[in-house]
């Protein structure tokens, strides 16, 4: 008993118990041993150890899907307007088996990540340009904030009236969208950089180009993914308009088919898509997150 | 303060050698008059600890002599190779701690140059530690290695020890004794703590009213025993001169 007590205030004072009597402290019942091997022995508070992305997490997701099964197999839902899982997924193995998916998929997955290649990279240049340089701000700030205020897809008509029904105006959609919330990021955080730090960097006499690079830049990574995470969302949000109008594939082509046929597993399963694209893309940044932000566990 | 010539040849330069030099050094905050004048003239290879109560404008003087704070008035000289360190480390929080002290340092020898200083302060075994998983005394440390790794001529330290708790505390102070005595740099140290000024310093500044009301050689021999019985008359003394008056360090 004395022996655990020792054992937790030894390197509690390291160096300055060699030389002093054991610690007792008070009188070792077995209810204060418990508590003490209860606090040594069990998980230290604020374990900030994260779960990997699909143990936990899919938890959700997969009780939903549990829920809807159960309500149809209960006879809960109308299987000609809500059909259950099984038959969306038989209509997606379907899909899939025709070639169609794949086809589909791959279009709105190539507008999605030019479109976001563009619209990222634009927000992030314009935030380092207008965070960094009075000019820049004058120049880009108002502007995105304008661009913030106005809904996107209100100028999507548009688009398409000045740049035709090709990929181009899809592109378009999806860059203004996906810009907006890593620039709001990315600006902020480098306006709200620590002076304490930048202080300190003009102590060390950094030249202005080591300043940016080593200490201002890498400083936005945690609200530049906050940003890319909400970018993600909006781009999933800006493909869907953006394959309203003419598009001979895509994901939106898949429903409106499934619409015009009326075959609702097959809109079902698109849904189910775009909540899966969702969540990958989620995980996507999670991951990027785990392993850019080690520095903050 | 006793007037030395810098012109005088014949005098023996090391004695001489003023490392800083202060010369009616004001600075105001709107109407208030935080530092009013100051001259002051420092050795080099001296230690001077500069104690005041809050608000009377040392960590000012501080980030003047930093060449941090450009809005004074007055003149002072100061050697170029200067490194500061503050009460909080300020390390990059995204940098591991041998990049952070090797921060804006070029060359092939940065690296080896990082790793000996922070083997200096101890921590030669954390180079690719997260600053974030540092103990407060160890972030410290590092902000120490990295104002050392700068081979300052004149180091510049801002309550360095005022967020530690008391055990690291002493374990810092005797740290940077050993370093400054390895590498002499010319060192200002801002404190509250009139104990830690007693023990580290070769002269004593009392900073009040924006004047030095105080300046006192300290010529005890080191290591210094806090118990010591100078020591204590010396903290008795600058407490009194800081309006500070301690049952304990009366003499009776």
């Amino acid at each position: 008993m004395t022996e655990a007590l020792q054992g937790t205030a030894g390197p509690l004072l390291p160096g300055a118990v060699e030389d002093a009597p054991p610690v007792t402290i008070g009188r070792t019942t077995d209810a204060t041993l418990a508590r003490v091997s209860r606090w040594t022995a069990g998980r230290p508070v604020g374990d900030r150890r994260r779960r990997r992305f699909g143990s936990g997490r899919m938890l959700g997701p997969l009780l939903l899907v549990f829920v809807w099964w159960l309500l149809s197999a209960l006879g809960v839902l109308d299987p000609d307007l809500f059909p259950g899982p099984a038959e969306v997924v038989r209509e997606g193995a379907h899909l899939i088996g025709t070639g169609q998916f794949h086809a589909a998929l791959l279009a709105s997955f190539r507008r999605v990540a030019v479109g976001m290649s563009i619209g990222v990279s634009t927000g992030v240049s314009l935030a380092v340009l207008a965070g960094l340089f009075s000019l820049g701000r004058n120049l880009f700030d108002s502007n995105m904030q304008i661009i913030k205020a106005v809904p996107t897809f209100s100028i999507a008509p548009l688009l398409i009236i000045w740049m035709g029904i090709g990929e181009g105006p899809k592109f378009l959609l999806i860059a203004i969208s996906t810009s907006v919330p890593v620039y709001v990021g990315v600006y902020g955080a480098i306006r709200n950089m620590d002076p304490r730090l930048l202080d300190m960097a003009r102590t060390l006499e950094l030249r202005r180009s080591t300043l940016i690079r080593q200490i201002v830049l890498p400083g936005t990574t945690p609200e530049f993914l906050v940003g890319l995470r909400l970018s993600f969302a909006s781009a999933w949000l800006a493909l869907i308009f953006a394959e309203q109008v003419n598009a001979r594939e895509g994901l939106a082509k898949l429903m409106n088919d499934g619409r015009n046929s009326f075959q609702i597993d097959l809109m079902l399963f698109v849904v189910v898509v775009y909540a899966i694209l969702g969540l990958a893309s989620y995980g996507f940044v999670r991951m990027l997150e785990r392993r850019l932000l080690v520095w903050k566990q | 303060m006793e007037a030395v010539s810098i012109d005088n040849h014949v005098v023996d330069r090391r004695a001489i050698d003023p490392a800083v030099v202060l010369d009616g050094v004001s600075r105001s905050f709107g109407d208030r008059v935080i530092l009013d004048g100051l001259d002051l003239m420092i050795d080099e290879g001296e230690f001077v600890v500069i104690l005041g109560h809050s608000g009377t404008g040392k960590s000012t003087l501080l980030r003047i002599l930093a060449g941090l704070d450009q809005e004074f008035s007055g003149r002072f000289l100061a050697p170029s190779q200067r490194s500061i360190a503050f009460q909080e480390p300020r390390l990059v929080p995204w940098r591991r701690v041998l990049p952070n002290v090797t921060l804006g340092l070029n060359g092939d020898t940065a690296q080896a140059l990082g790793r000996e200083a922070l083997d200096e302060v101890g921590l030669g075994t954390h180079l690719r530690a997260w600053p974030n998983t540092l103990s407060g005394g160890e972030a410290q440390r590092v902000a120490l290695a990295r104002a050392m790794v700068r081979m300052p001529d004149l180091l510049l330290l801002d309550e360095p020890f005022g967020a530690l708790d008391a055990l690291t505390r002493v374990q810092m102070q005797e740290l940077l004794m050993e370093l400054c005595a390895k590498h002499r740099p010319t060192v200002v140290l801002v404190t509250h703590d009139v104990e830690e000024a007693v023990l580290l310093a070769d002269r004593l500044l009392v900073l009040d009213g924006g004047r030095f009301i105080l300046d006192q050689r300290v010529t005890l021999p080191r290591p210094r025993l806090r118990t010591a019985p100078d020591v204590q008359r010396i903290r008795a003394d600058v407490l009194r001169a800081l309006g500070v008056f301690d049952e304990r360090s009366e003499p009776s």
